[in-house]
C-alpha cells in the first residue's frame, strides 16, 4: 500500500476506532441505546446507498431483506431452537435468492418496474407474515432470543458497531475501485453504460445482493435487540422508507451520508419526542420537506458538490491564467 | 481478410413501419465508411442494430467473423465495437477523466492503469486540460469529442459515430474530421453517420452508402455518391434532379 492510500484511510480507521471505544466511556443504558439506533439506521441506510444511491435504483421496499433477517432469526433460533448465529447466517444467505429474483426480473426492463416490484414484494412477505399464524404467530408475533448474555447492551452495541463498519468500509472501498465507477455510471445513463461494455443487469444485481444481505444482518440483530417482533415493526413501509430517507437526507451516494443522516434523524426524533410529544412527527416531516428543499444532494452530498465545485473552478481559473500568458 | 464488420439484409420494423428495410454493407479495419441520408432516413436505426440496442426483424450482422445478432449491447461493445450517440450522452455527474475512465474500465480492474490510459486518451482528442471539470460543463464539440473519447477508451476495433457533424461550426468540423481521420490511422474501422455536411463526407469516407427511407439507394466512393440521380433526388426533390 503507498503512503498516499494509507493516509487516505487514516480518518475513516480513526473514526472506526472511536465508534468501537465508546461503550467503554458511555455507560449510560439511554444513551447507548440511542447510539444504538443510529448504528442501525446508519447501516440500513448504507444498504440502501449502494443500490439506491450509488446504482440509482430507487428501493422502497427494503423492508423485505430486513424483515427476512429478523423473521429468519426468530424461526430458527426461537421456534426452532437453533444457535441464534446459524439463524443469522441463514437470514443472510436467504436474502441472496430474494434479492436475485427481484433483480433479475426488473433490471432487465427501463422504467419505474423495480421500485414497484420492491414496494410489491415487501408488502406480499407483509400480508404473508401476517396470515401464515401456524408459523409467524401472524399479527401476535414472535419473542426472538438474546444474542448476548446478561443486561448490559454493550455487546449489542459493539455487534453492530462493527456491522455498521463493516458496511460503510464495503462503500468505502467500492467508490474507490472499479465497481464504484460502474454503478455510478449506471445510475447516470444506463444506456451509455451499456455501450461501453457494462452489464448493467449484472452490476444492479450484484449491488442489489450486497445491499439485501447488509439489511438482512441488521434485521435480525433489531430483532434480538428488540427481544420481540411482529410484522408491523420489521416489514412495514414506514421501515423501507426511513431506510431511503436516511441516506437521501445524508447524502445519495456518498461513504459517510447515510451514517450523517442516521445521526441527524435519530436524534432528531429523540429530541422532539421529549420535548413536543405527539407533535414530534410533525417537526420530523417540517425538517424533511426544508432539508430535501434546501440541501437536494443532502447534507454530505451538498457539501461535496461545493467543494468538488470550488476546486474545478480554481482548476479553471489557473488554465484561463495560462491561456492568457500563452495567447500574451 | 474478411471485413470487419459485415451487414447482409438487415431489416427493422416497428409495427407495420419498416425503419430499416433489406440493408448490407460492409467495412474494413482502417476505413471509414459514411452513412448519409436525410433526416429520418434510418440512420440511427443502423447504429442502434449494429450496437445492440434494437435486434433486427431479419438480417445478419457478423463482426470479425462472428454473427452477433443476439449480443446484448455491452457484450458487443466488450467484443470491440464502441459507439456514441447523436444527442451526446455523457455522464453528467462524473468529470471528464471519469466519464473516460469508466470506458477504459472495459479492459482493466485497476483504478490507476484505467485512470493512465483515460488521461492519455484525453490527449489524444484534446481534452487534457480539462480533465478535471464535470463533463456538464462542455461546450457540444467538446461533449462530441469526449463521446470518441470514451469510446476509444474500450479499445474498440470499430467505432460507430452517430452524427459527427451536427451543431458544430465549421472550425468544429475540421477539427472533428481530423480526428476521425486519425482514428483510420489508428487501424480503427469507423461508421460515421453525417447528415448533410458534404465536407465531412468528402474529407473523410473511404466510402459512402447512402439512406433514404430506410433503404440503400447508393454506395460507393464519396465522388461517385455525390454525382447519382438518385442520392441528388433525395436530397434536392425531384424536379431539382430533372433539370441537372
Amino acid at each position: 500500500m503507498s503512503t498516499s492510500k494509507i493516509r487516505d484511510a487514516a480518518l475513516p480507521l480513526l473514526l472506526a476506532a472511536v465508534v468501537l471505544a465508546v461503550p467503554l466511556v458511555l455507560k449510560t443504558p439511554y444513551w447507548l441505546n440511542v447510539l444504538i439506533l443510529v448504528l442501525v439506521w446508519t447501516t440500513l441506510g448504507t444498504a440502501w446507498n449502494i443500490v439506491g444511491g450509488y446504482a440509482g435504483q430507487l428501493s422502497l421496499g427494503h423492508s423485505a431483506f430486513f424483515g427476512l433477517g429478523a423473521y429468519t432469526l426468530a424461526l430458527t433460533a426461537g421456534k426452532l431452537g437453533w444457535n441464534p448465529w446459524a439463524g443469522i447466517a441463514l437470514g443472510m444467505v436467504l436474502s441472496v435468492p430474494l434479492a436475485l429474483f427481484i433483480g433479475s426480473i426488473t433490471f432487465r426492463l427501463h422504467g419505474p418496474y423495480f421500485v414497484l416490484a420492491s414496494l410489491a414484494i415487501a408488502e406480499v412477505l407483509r400480508l404473508v407474515t401476517l396470515a401464515w399464524r401456524s408459523v409467524t404467530n401472524g399479527a401476535v408475533g414472535l419473542m426472538v432470543p438474546f444474542l448476548f448474555e446478561g443486561i448490559s447492551r454493550a455487546p449489542y452495541y459493539w455487534f453492530i458497531a462493527v456491522v455498521a463498519i463493516v458496511a460503510v468500509g464495503l462503500t468505502w472501498w467500492i467508490e474507490r475501485h472499479k465497481l464504484g465507477y460502474y454503478l455510478t455510471a449506471i445510475r447516470e445513463d444506463q444506456e451509455t453504460a451499456e455501450s461501453i461494455g457494462i452489464n448493467t443487469t449484472g452490476y444492479k444485481n450484484l449491488a442489489l445482493v450486497l445491499s439485501a444481505v447488509i439489511a438482512a444482518v441488521t434485521g435480525s440483530f433489531y430483532a434480538s435487540y428488540l427481544s420481540y417482533i411482529e410484522p408491523d415493526i420489521v416489514l412495514s413501509e414506514p421501515v423501507s422508507l426511513q431506510m431511503a430517507i436516511v441516506a437521501i437526507i445524508g447524502g445519495r451516494g456518498t461513504v459517510f451520508g447515510p451514517a450523517v443522516g442516521a445521526t441527524l434523524l435519530v436524534l432528531a426524533s429523540e429530541l422532539f419526542r421529549a420535548q413536543f410529544k405527539q407533535a414530534h412527527l410533525l417537526i420530523y416531516g417540517l425538517l424533511l420537506m426544508a432539508a430535501i428543499l434546501f440541501l437536494p444532494g443532502g447534507v454530505l452530498g451538498t457539501l461535496q458538490q461545493r467543494i468538488k465545485a470550488r476546486r474545478a473552478a480554481k482548476a479553471a481559473a489557473i488554465g484561463a491564467t495560462f491561456a492568457r500568458k500563452e495567447a500574451s | 481478410m474478411a471485413p470487419l464488420l459485415e451487414v447482409h439484409n438487415l431489416t427493422k420494423a416497428f409495427g407495420g413501419l419498416y425503419a430499416v428495410r433489406g440493408v448490407s454493407f460492409s467495412v474494413n479495419r482502417g476505413e471509414v465508411l459514411s452513412i448519409i441520408g436525410p433526416n429520418g432516413a434510418g440512420k440511427t436505426t443502423v447504429f442502434n442494430l449494429i450496437s445492440g440496442f434494437y435486434s433486427p426483424t431479419e438480417g445478419e450482422i457478423r463482426f470479425k467473423g462472428e454473427v452477433i445478432n443476439r449480443l446484448k449491447p455491452h457484450q458487443r461493445a466488450l467484443r470491440g465495437l464502441g459507439r456514441t450517440f447523436q444527442i451526446v450522452k455523457p455522464f453528467p455527474g462524473l468529470s471528464i477523466l471519469e466519464n473516460v475512465m469508466v470506458g477504459a474500465f472495459a479492459r482493466t480492474n485497476s483504478v490507476d492503469e484505467a485512470r493512465k490510459e483515460a488521461m492519455r486518451i484525453l490527449e489524444f482528442v484534446g481534452l487534457e486540460g480539462r480533465a478535471h471539470l464535470l463533463a456538464s460543463t462542455l461546450t457540444l464539440a467538446g461533449r462530441k469529442r469526449l463521446e470518441v473519447a470514451r469510446a476509444l477508451a474500450t479499445k474498440p476495433d470499430l467505432i460507430l459515430l452517430d452524427e459527427v457533424s451536427a451543431g458544430l461550426n465549421p472550425t468544429e468540423v475540421e477539427e472533428m474530421i481530423r480526428l476521425l481521420r486519425q482514428l483510420a490511422d489508428m487501424g480503427i474501422g469507423s461508421v460515421a453517420g453525417v447528415e448533410h455536411v458534404m465536407q465531412v463526407v468528402m474529407t473523410i469516407s473511404d466510402r459512402v452508402v447512402v439512406l433514404n427511407h430506410g433503404e440503400l439507394i447508393a454506395a460507393g466512393t464519396p465522388h461517385e455518391v455525390v454525382n447519382n440521380p438518385a442520392v441528388i433526388e433525395a436530397y434536392l426533390g425531384g424536379e431539382v434532379a430533372h433539370h441537372a
